[in-house]
C-alpha cells in the first residue's frame, strides 16, 4: 500500500510541475528568457511576401523592449500600436517585442539579449537608462531608444512626449462637459509629468470654464483598483462629475456611469468600456519617432540626444469622443488643436499664477516647447490640492 | 468635510474591506489545521478572473461567486497535494502559487475573442435593502445600503467562529493544527481535515477576488488585486487567528485607505502613505502587546503546528 502510494504521488508531482511550468510560461513573469522574444502580430510580417512591392527591409531587425504585459491597454499596448505602425512603414522588418521586464539586472540582460540576437535597434519603453548605458556602451554598431533617458551616447536617442498638448485639449471638453464645475483628477505620484498634464488640463478647462475647479488627488500608486475605486467614490461625493487621471485602472468609468458623470482616459481608448460615461481622452503615438530613427538609422544618419514631442510632431493624437461631446464643443477644440499645431498658441504664456498665488509665468514670459518635459512643480490657480513631499 | 461625505466615506471602506475580509477568513481557517497557504493573492487573482468571466457568460452573481470561489479552491488543491501529500515546505507552496495565480488569470484574461480583459460587467451588484431603510440618516448608506455580499461575509465571520469554537467539527479543525499526531491518535483524519481546510481557504480568497472584480472595480485588469491578498495574509497574524477580529481589522484597511484621500481633499495635511502604513504598525503594537504577557500570548498564539507538515510514520 505505501509503495504504491510513493508511485502515484511521483505521477502527481510530474503533472504538477508540468502544470505549473506551462502555468508560468502562459503568465508574464517569464519573459526574461530569449525563447520568450515573441514575433509581433501577423500584420507585421506578413508583409514578407509584399518584397514586390517595394524595398525589402527584412535585414533589419527591431526588439522593443516593454516594462508590462503588450495587453495592459495602456503604456505598453500604446507602444506596441506604435511599433507595428513602425512596421507596417517597412516592409518585411523584423519587428519583435519581449514582455514584462522590470528595470533593473532584468532590463540589462533584455537588452543583451536583443543585441545577441542580432538587433539593429532597440527600443526600451519605460526608464531604462541606468539599465542599457553599459550594453550601449559595448555595442556601438546598435542604435538603442529609451524612453525619458538622458545620458550621451552616439548610438542612443531619447524620447519624451509633450502630454501636455494633449492635456490641454481633453481639458477643454472637460470644462464643457461638466456641470458641478468640479472635476476630479486623481494621479500617482508628484512626478514633473503629473504635475504639467495637471495644469495643462486645468488651463483648458478654464479657458472654456472659469468657474471650474480641478481636485487633484494624490494616490501614491500607480495601479491599485480597490484604492482607485476608493479615490473616485471620494471625488464623486466631493461633487466631481467628470474624472480626468494619470493611473492606471479602469474603475473611473464605473464609479462615473453609475453617477452620470463623465470620465476621459490616459492613453489608452477605453470608448467601448462604459460608453455613456466615456468622455474621450488623448492617445501618445511614438511611430512618426520610431519611423525617422529607423530610416535615419539606415540613411547612416542617426543623431543621438533627446526628442520631445507633441501635437505639431504628430505624436498625439485622440482616441473617439463619448456620446456627450457635442460638435459644437469639437469645433472649438479643433480650432485650438490647429492653432498649438502651427504654433499660434502658447498654453503656458504668461500671466499664470500658482495656487498659492505666486505669479510663476510672468506676462510676456513662457517655458519654452524643449524645456516642458522638466516642468511642473507647481500647481496653477484653480487646482485644489497640494503637491505632496516626496 | 461635511457629515455626510464622512458617512459616505465609510460606506466605501465598508466594501473594500470584504474582499480582504473574504480571504483572510479562508487563510485563518487554512491555518487553523495547520496549513500556511501564502498564495493568497494568486488564488485572489484567479477568483477574480474566474468569477468575472462567469459573470459575463451566466449574468447571474451567485453563479459568478461560486465559479471565483471554485477557481481559488481549485489552485489551494494544488497546494494542499504539494503541502499535505507531499510535505513540500509551505513557504516555498505558497510563493509559487502567488506566481502560478499571477500568470494563469493573465492569461486566462487575455485568452479567447473578444476576452475578458477590460470586458464590460455581466452582472449588476444591487443594494440589498430597501430605499425607504438606506435613506436613514447615519447608518442607512453606512450599515443598510450594502449588497447581499457584504451582508453574506458578515454571516460568514459569524458562522466561522462559531464553527471553529463552539461545535466538535471546529475542535477536530483546531486539534488537527495544534497537535497533528494526538488528533490522529483520537481519530481525526488529518489529511483529510488539512486538505478541507486549505480548500476552503482557497474558496474565501477566490470570493474575495471575484467580490473585487464584480462588485467594486467592475472589470477585470491584469493584477487586479495589487497586494490585497498580501494584507489578507497580515490581517490573519494581526487578527490572532480570530474572525470577529479579523472583520474589525479588514474594515480598518478600508476607512484608513479611504481616510487618506478624503482628508487630501479637505486640504489637511496628513500623508495618505502615512495612514495606509497605520494598519502594518498596528499588527507590530499589537505583536508586541501580546507578548509581554504570557497569558495574553498562549490565548492568541498561532496554531502550534502551523505550516509543519505531519507524517504519520515520523511520530
Amino acid at each position: 500500500m505505501e509503495k504504491l502510494f510513493r508511485s502515484k504521488s511521483s505521477v502527481l508531482v510530474s503533472i504538477l510541475l508540468a502544470f505549473t511550468l506551462i502555468a508560468a510560461a502562459c503568465g508574464d513573469d517569464d519573459s526574461g528568457s530569449e525563447s520568450s522574444v515573441s514575433d509581433a502580430p501577423a500584420d507585421a510580417t506578413e508583409n514578407d511576401s509584399e518584397v514586390a512591392t517595394g524595398e525589402d527591409y527584412s535585414d533589419f531587425k527591431v526588439v522593443m523592449i516593454l516594462d508590462g504585459s503588450a495587453e495592459d491597454g495602456g503604456w505598453n499596448t500604446t507602444h506596441l500600436r506604435s511599433g507595428n505602425r513602425m512596421a507596417d512603414a517597412f516592409p518585411g522588418i523584423d519587428f519583435s517585442y519581449v514582455e514584462a521586464i522590470e528595470p533593473g539586472q532584468p532590463a540589462t540582460n533584455a537588452f543583451q539579449d536583443a543585441v545577441d540576437t542580432g538587433a539593429d535597434l532597440v527600443i526600451g519603453t519605460t526608464f531604462y537608462q541606468f539599465d542599457m548605458m553599459e550594453v550601449a556602451d559595448e555595442n556601438p554598431d546598435t542604435y538603442f531608444l529609451t524612453w525619458a533617458g538622458f545620458e550621451d551616447q552616439p548610438n542612443v536617442g531619447h524620447f519624451s512626449q509633450a502630454t501636455e498638448d494633449g492635456r490641454y485639449l481633453d481639458g477643454m471638453v472637460a470644462g464643457l462637459l461638466t456641470e458641478s464645475n468640479i472635476i476630479g483628477y486623481p494621479v500617482g505620484f508628484p512626478y514633473a509629468e503629473v504635475n504639467r498634464g495637471l495644469n495643462a488640463f486645468t488651463l483648458g478647462a478654464q479657458e472654456v470654464n472659469p468657474d471650474v475647479e480641478v481636485r487633484a488627488l494624490y494616490l501614491n500608486t500607480w495601479f491599485d483598483p480597490a484604492i482607485e475605486q476608493q479615490a473616485a467614490e471620494a471625488l464623486a461625493n466631493e461633487g466631481a462629475d467628470v474624472i480626468a487621471h494619470e493611473v492606471g485602472a479602469q474603475v473611473y468609468a464605473t464609479v462615473m456611469a453609475e453617477r452620470s458623470g463623465y470620465v476621459f482616459g490616459y492613453t489608452n481608448d477605453w470608448s467601448d468600456f462604459e460608453p455613456e460615461a466615456w468622455a474621450g481622452g488623448f492617445l501618445i503615438d511614438w511611430s512618426t519617432y520610431y519611423i525617422e530613427q529607423v530610416e535615419d538609422i539606415i540613411a547612416g544618419e542617426f543623431t543621438p540626444g533627446i526628442s520631445y514631442g507633441g501635437l505639431a510632431e504628430g505624436w498625439i493624437e485622440f482616441a473617439p469622443y463619448g456620446p456627450a461631446v457635442t460638435d459644437d464643443m469639437l469645433e472649438l477644440v479643433e480650432e485650438r488643436k490647429q492653432q498649438i499645431i502651427d504654433g499660434t498658441f502658447d498654453m503656458f504664456a504668461g500671466p499664470i499664477f500658482d495656487n498659492q498665488g505666486n505669479e510663476v509665468i510672468v506676462e510676456g514670459e513662457t517655458i519654452p516647447f524643449a524645456e516642458r518635459d522638466f516642468c511642473c512643480d507647481f500647481l496653477v490657480e484653480g487646482i485644489i490640492g497640494e503637491i505632496p513631499a516626496t | 468635510m461635511n457629515d455626510s461625505v464622512v458617512i459616505l466615506s465609510i460606506a466605501s471602506a465598508i466594501t473594500v474591506a470584504i474582499p480582504v475580509l473574504f480571504a483572510a477568513l479562508g487563510e485563518i481557517i487554512a491555518n487553523r489545521c495547520g496549513v500556511m497557504n501564502l498564495g493568497v493573492e494568486g488564488m485572489m487573482l484567479m477568483g477574480a478572473v474566474v468569477g468575472f468571466w462567469a459573470g459575463i457568460e451566466t449574468e447571474s452573481l451567485t453563479i459568478a461567486m461560486l465559479a471565483g470561489g471554485a477557481a481559488g479552491a481549485s489552485l489551494a488543491l494544488v497546494h494542499a497535494a504539494l503541502a499535505v501529500s507531499l510535505r513540500v515546505d509551505q513557504t516555498v507552496s505558497g510563493l509559487s502559487l502567488v506566481i502560478v495565480g499571477g500568470g494563469l488569470s493573465s492569461f486566462i484574461g487575455t485568452a479567447g475573442e473578444p476576452g475578458v480583459l477590460s470586458a464590460p460587467n455581466g452582472v449588476d451588484v444591487n443594494p440589498l435593502l430597501p430605499q425607504s431603510l438606506r435613506d436613514l440618516p447615519g447608518v442607512g448608506p453606512t450599515l443598510l445600503g450594502q449588497d447581499i455580499i457584504v451582508y453574506i461575509g458578515v454571516a460568514l465571520v459569524g458562522a466561522s467562529a462559531y464553527v471553529l469554537y463552539r461545535t466538535s467539527a471546529g475542535l477536530a479543525f483546531r486539534a488537527v493544527g495544534e497537535d497533528p499526531a494526538a488528533a490522529d491518535a483520537a481519530g481525526i483524519p488529518v489529511v483529510k481535515v488539512r486538505y478541507l481546510g486549505t480548500m476552503i481557504g482557497g474558496f474565501g480568497a477566490g470570493l474575495g477576488g471575484a467580490y473585487l472584480a464584480l462588485a467594486i472595480v467592475g472589470t477585470w485588469q491584469n493584477g487586479l488585486t495589487a497586494g490585497a491578498g498580501w494584507i489578507a495574509v497580515a490581517l490573519v497574524i494581526l487578527s490572532g487567528w480570530r474572525p470577529w477580529i479579523a472583520l474589525i481589522g479588514a474594515i480598518m484597511y478600508g476607512v484608513l485607505n479611504g481616510l487618506g484621500f478624503s482628508l487630501q481633499l479637505a486640504d489637511i495635511d496628513i500623508p495618505s502613505d502615512f495612514l495606509r502604513m497605520v494598519p502594518f504598525v498596528a499588527a507590530y503594537a499589537v505583536v508586541v502587546a501580546i507578548s509581554a504577557s504570557p497569558a495574553r500570548a498562549r490565548k492568541v498564539a498561532a496554531p502550534a503546528a502551523l505550516a509543519q507538515p505531519y507524517a504519520r510514520e515520523s511520530r
